[in-house]
């Protein structure tokens, strides 16, 4: 285990909406150059964990951190600048502003906006040819490859991705996903919540299983991937 | 009329639709730029054409240096210190606390105005217009050197701002952050310093609007200076508070036809006084009409989670027993006072029924309304003319029906508007009512029309005591609301309209009995008014200006405690008390006036009004068991409203539902290895 | 005669076509399920049912009756009810209250009196220990059971439950499950979107599957369960991640 220091470490996390807790100590780790696909059913607080990350939601109790650096309570804003790169669950982009714009606000987070463009356009075609376009009146495979388009181009250490097939035709997921595994044998760690679980775990290295806040299960795909059918749809197979 | 003639008056009018596009345009970048509409826009251009006046008429500042201080110093930090003391704690705040808390700001401004320049200033403050008197003549067109600066400063704004939203980053930046917050701050820019940054820019625009509409003014003045910039609320509606060449739009189609109209007028032999009533009130006519004609969201499921605040529910003894308190206290109180402190307990005891109808309509209902202290002004003037300035108590009688079924009527077009709509509307409808309905009165436009009462009540202190009574009476009243089937009713329409609707609540019948509710007690507060006072008018009922202005009414109802029916007692000692203690102890004056608007701006922290603050401090302190409450409502994370998947858009907001987030159970059957194999 | 049927329903949010073609029907007496993957189109298909949601094209019929063009609460008032996905309790009033003004507004000339009525709901829900708490201060899986009393108080005909298990104890599920049969027995005609299959299973007599906002098939739960294309729907395609 030595040689894998994690890159991001989550321990003991626990995490409030109001007065209700959603996450009741959740361990995870993500070896670098890694994807950690995170499933679980509905509720289970698989959002809530990618929140936690991103800044948006405080931890409660327990410790985050990133390359060893301890970061609980660390704004958006320098969580993205540190190298987090969250695509949050929805459309991570800015329906009003159009292609260019979307990509120019991804320059706060440090890589400048002629060398993101460049990166997207050449990444993503189609989007060079709507850079003039608002981006909420693309398709929503579009808007998705906008959004990972954004966090790309950045140069994150981090990849957080949720639910990027939400609303999305097999076709496009299957696109998205292979994306996600190029990206991913550059080097960049990848944590990973999606509902389509065997697409997930086709380009998974790892993947935990959530319930009820916690994280109940590790492995690697071909462990996970027999008990899905049965937690999903019942045990009729 | 000539040609010339046609061409001066349209360049007259695009002048003004310039100073209303400058205006209008600040207003839709701060709302655009941090989901506040602004009320005290005005105020603070008016704040900022004062510190301009200041230095340069007062101070001899040269000119040019003393514009740059206004706007560029004193405008931009004006803006950065609203953002980062007000504006920055609204969020995931009700809807009625962020216009309540711009209307304190407003409040508060007046005030710090009225210290800094109000009674026997020297010079009189008037400011020049921009090249004096000078005149630009072009084939038989004369026009003044001023309006031309206007027309090139609106040009300029128009560039300027299109420059920095669509060229510069953080104007990209601004529209990023309304369009989702927390996505900006995941991209790696700080929303809150991007807020603080349109705050200055908006702070600019009111001060640059501030500066040159004041000359057309003469002597400058505070409320009308205030109200001058309000008027642009109307362009940037047409705007939708959303649109920038639409907003000017609409400052053009203002401009034009307020220009017009006295180009007709001036062909008049004489003008007829509703012509100049609505020639004046021509910017909230409009703003009315946008309103109604706007296409507005159908009812939908909530879309962001607020803070619900606190219903009390006290028990039938402890009603009783507070009702019996007040009928002592205002006897034993009234007894020992004569003059001008009875008057103004009197006073006090009249307003506290107006703003009593409040807690019906926006403390129960959630329907907000500017207009309460118009209806009373309305219930006040139609019963004075029904029974005649001889006193009868069947004048409580029609002040109550009268008021009630304006009430309906307005409520009826403003139906479909919710939250800053329905406020803007009451509002327009505020100031059209004043303008036209009291200013077109001769008596009643100069205070001065005449009140009886009837001979029993002739008395200081029995008209008191009846008034009292009334108020006792009408608080038990919406005290048995609030335990009856209509006033859950009323809850449950503000908690959620959505589930209201699918258990089968007709809303639109529910909004328009509740808003005749309201708007009758606020009549019947009104009359008494009148009666008490045996002389009164249109400063009585006034929104901006005059002694009791309608906007304080709802800031110190709100302050009180929307939904607690002493609060409107307490708000309404408050309001009464405050000048009356300034006129007496004059060292106390200056606070006096600046602090209605400044306790109002404290709601952030206390949306349940003062009453329940005390309350709950005292059961703190004494023990006393808990509010009925659990607690409060858990706040969820101001949901994503921009979401384009098909199912999260009429469920507005992609966040997760409290459902998902704690919820589990779920036959998921993996009970394998444990975490530990994690860390 | 399906008690509702919904026929040939579309619905556009600017480009994107959030339902299409949906056609289902429930029948009295019995419980039907809608699943499918996150962000398929069912609460909106919900929305559509209640007025909530104006449609491109479609019919939406309640016992023969066409309800397409009355508003929410008239649509409310012919018997139709519904809980919400995320919660819409009316959060400043008790448990109680919450029932009762759904009660009040159906009161009959000779239907129970309000009260009693409520009471006697939040009896059968086992809420009466909290009658007298504020709604926004529950959990979750007790809230969503005051959403459903608060609904059965409107004495509905067809009742649309959104995800009613989600947040509830092993041991609330269970005794849901039995309440939506007895309910069912009793006459009720219950339409449920769930993401707890195995309970959807159990309860159903019949299960439409949607996604991408069509009605991917429908039958009975070992129809479904046997289904691979009802698996490729939830789980995705394998192939997918290349």
């Amino acid at each position: 285990m030595a040689e894998h220091t994690p890159l991001l470490e989550l321990r003991g996390v626990h995490a409030s909406y109001g007065r209700i807790e959603v996450l009741h100590g959740v361990d995870l780790s993500l070896p670098a150059g890694k994807v950690l696909a995170l499933l679980g059913p509905n509720g289970a607080g698989k959002s809530t964990t990618l929140k936690v990350l991103g800044g948006l939601v405080p931890a409660t109790h327990g410790c985050i951190h990133l390359a060893g650096r301890h970061i609980n309570g660390t704004e958006p804003h320098k969580l993205a600048r540190i190298g987090i790169a969250m695509i949050p669950e929805g459309r991570g982009i800015f329906p009003r502003l159009t292609v260019q714009e979307n990509l120019r606000m991804a320059s706060y987070a440090g890589v400048d906006t002629a060398t993101i463009v460049e990166r997207a356009f050449e990444q993503f075609p189609r989007l060079g040819e709507r850079r003039g376009q608002l981006a909420g009146t693309m398709s929503g495979g579009e808007q998705q490859m906008l959004a990972l388009a954004r966090g790309l181009a950045t140069d994150p250490e981090v990849l957080v991705l949720d639910e990027l097939s939400m609303g999305l035709a097999p076709l496009i997921v299957s696109e998205l996903y292979e994306l996600v595994a190029r990206v991913a044998a550059t080097g960049v760690s990848v944590l990973v919540v999606e509902q389509f679980a065997r697409t997930v775990l086709g380009v998974a290295d790892l993947a935990a299983i959530m319930a009820g806040g916690r994280v109940t299960a590790v492995g690697k795909p071909s462990e996970i991937e027999a008990e899905l059918t049965s937690a999903y749809l019942g045990a009729a197979t | 009329m000539h040609l010339a003639q046609i061409i001066q008056f349209t360049i007259l009018g695009l002048a003004t639709a310039g100073i209303y596009a400058v205006a209008a345009s600040g207003l839709v970048v701060t709302y655009q730029t941090s989901g506040i509409f602004n009320f005290a826009h005005g105020a603070m251009g008016m704040i900022i054409a004062y510190v301009y006046w200041d230095l340069r008429v007062r101070r001899h500042v040269p000119g040019p240096l003393a514009l740059v201080i206004a706007l560029f110093v004193v405008a931009p930090l004006l803006g950065a210190l609203v953002e980062r003391l007000l504006m920055r704690h609204l969020a995931g705040s009700s809807v009625i606390t962020r216009i309540v808390i711009t209307i304190g700001l407003l409040v508060g401004l007046l005030g710090v105005a009225q210290v800094l320049w109000s009674g026997n200033i020297t010079p009189v403050p008037k400011l020049p217009r921009f090249f004096g008197d000078n005149v630009l003549r072009f084939s038989g067109v004369s026009l003044p050197w001023h309006q031309v600066v206007v027309l090139v400063c609106a040009v300029l704004v128009a560039i300027g701002l299109r420059i920095i939203l669509k060229k510069s980053r953080l104007g990209v930046a601004m529209r990023a952050v309304v369009d989702d917050r927390d996505l900006a701050g995941l991209n790696g820019c700080n929303p809150a310093r991007t807020s603080m940054a349109s705050w200055m820019l908006g702070s600019f625009l009111a001060g640059l609007a501030g500066i040159l509409i004041a000359p057309s003014l003469g002597n400058l003045d505070q409320a009308t200076l205030t109200l001058l910039v309000i008027n642009a609320f109307a362009a940037a509606m047409v705007g939708r508070l959303r649109s920038l060449p639409l907003t000017f739009l609409g400052a053009v189609i203002l401009g034009l036809a307020s220009s017009y109209m006295d180009l007709i007028g001036s062909h008049m032999t004489t003008i007829p006084t509703w012509y100049s009533d609505v020639r004046g009130s021509l910017p909230t006519i409009l703003l009315f009409g946008v309103l109604i004609f706007i296409p507005q969201d159908r009812v939908r499921v909530s879309a962001a989670v607020e803070r619900l605040g606190r219903i009390p529910r006290p028990s039938v003894a402890k009603a009783l027993t507070a009702s019996a308190v007040v009928l002592v206290v205002v006897v034993i109180v009234s007894s020992l006072l004569t003059g001008a402190n009875l008057r103004a307990l009197g006073l006090a005891v009249a307003l506290a029924i107006v703003m009593l109808s409040y807690v019906p309509l926006t403390g129960y209902a959630g329907q907000i309304s500017l207009a309460q202290l118009t209806f009373a002004g309305l219930g006040a003037y139609i019963a004075v003319r029904v029974v005649g300035p001889n006193g009868s108590l069947l004048g409580l009688v029609v002040a109550f029906v009268a008021a009630a079924i304006i009430g309906a009527l307005v409520a009826l077009p403003a139906l479909r508007l919710r939250g800053l709509y329905l406020a803007l509307a009451t509002m327009a409808f505020a100031l059209v009512v004043e303008n036209v309905v009291f200013a077109g009165d001769a008596p009643f436009s100069s205070d001065s029309r005449p009140f009886g009462r009837p001979t029993f009540l002739a008395g200081q202190h029995a008209y008191l005591l009846f008034m009292t009574a009334i108020f006792v009476a009408f608080g038990l009243g919406v005290f048995a609301l609030r335990r009856s089937a209509f006033g859950r009713r009323l809850q449950a329409m503000k908690d959620s309209p959505a589930a209201s609707a699918t258990i089968g609540m007709n809303l639109v019948a529910t909004k328009l009995a509740v808003f005749a509710l309201s708007a009758g007690i606020a009549g019947v507060g009104g009359y008494l008014l009148g009666c008490w006072k045996g002389q009164a008018g249109q400063s009585d009922f006034s929104l901006i200006n005059g002694a009791l202005p309608g906007l304080a009414v709802l800031l110190l109802t709100v302050v009180g405690g929307i939904a607690v029916i002493s609060g409107a007692f307490v708000g309404a000692m408050f309001l009464v008390a405050m000048p009356r203690l300034g006129e007496m102890v004059p060292s106390l004056n200056n606070i006096m006036m600046i602090l209605p608007g400044f306790v109002g701006v404290t709601l952030a922290r206390n949306p349940d009004g003062a009453v329940m603050q005390v309350v709950d401090r005292f059961r703190e302190r004494f023990g006393g068991s808990a509010t009925e409450a659990v607690g409060d409502a858990p706040s969820d994370d101001g949901a994503t409203v921009e979401v384009l998947g098909p199912e999260a858009f009429v469920i507005a907001g992609a966040a997760p539902s409290r459902a998902q987030l704690d919820a589990l159970g779920d036959g998921l059957g993996v009970t394998g290895e444990q975490c530990g194999a994690v860390a | 005669m399906p008690l509702l049927d919904v026929s040939d329903v579309t619905v556009h949010f600017g480009g994107n076509i959030a339902l299409d073609s949906v056609a289902l029907s429930v029948e009295a007496g019995s419980v039907t399920g809608l699943i499918g993957p996150n962000g398929a189109g069912k609460t909106t298909t919900f929305n559509v049912i209640t007025g909530l949601q104006p449609v491109t094209s479609g019919s939406v019929r309640l016992a023969g009756e066409d309800m397409s063009r009355l508003s929410p609460y008239k649509r409310a008032r012919a018997g139709i009810a519904r809980t919400f996905q995320r919660l819409e309790s009316f959060g400043s009033m008790t448990v109680r209250e919450n029932v009762l003004v759904a009660a009040e507004l159906r009161r009959g000339r000779n239907g129970p009196r309000p009260g009693p009525f409520a009471d006697a709901l939040l009896e059968r829900l086992s809420l009466t220990d909290v009658a007298g708490v504020r709604a926004d201060g529950l959990p979750t899986g007790r809230a969503r059971l005051v959403e459903i009393a608060r609904a059965l108080a409107t004495r509905p005909k067809l009742l649309l439950l959104d995800e009613p298990a989600s947040g509830l104890s092993d041991g609330e599920s269970e005794s849901l499950a039995e309440l939506l049969t007895e309910l069912a027995e009793g006459g009720l005609a219950i339409l449920i979107v769930e993401h707890d299959v195995p309970l959807v299973m159990r309860v159903c007599h019949q299960i439409f599957v949607l996604a991408f906002g069509a009605i991917l098939t429908s039958g009975s739960a070992a129809e479904i369960q046997a289904d691979t294309r009802v698996q490729e729907a939830y789980l995705g395609t394998i192939e997918g991640g290349g």
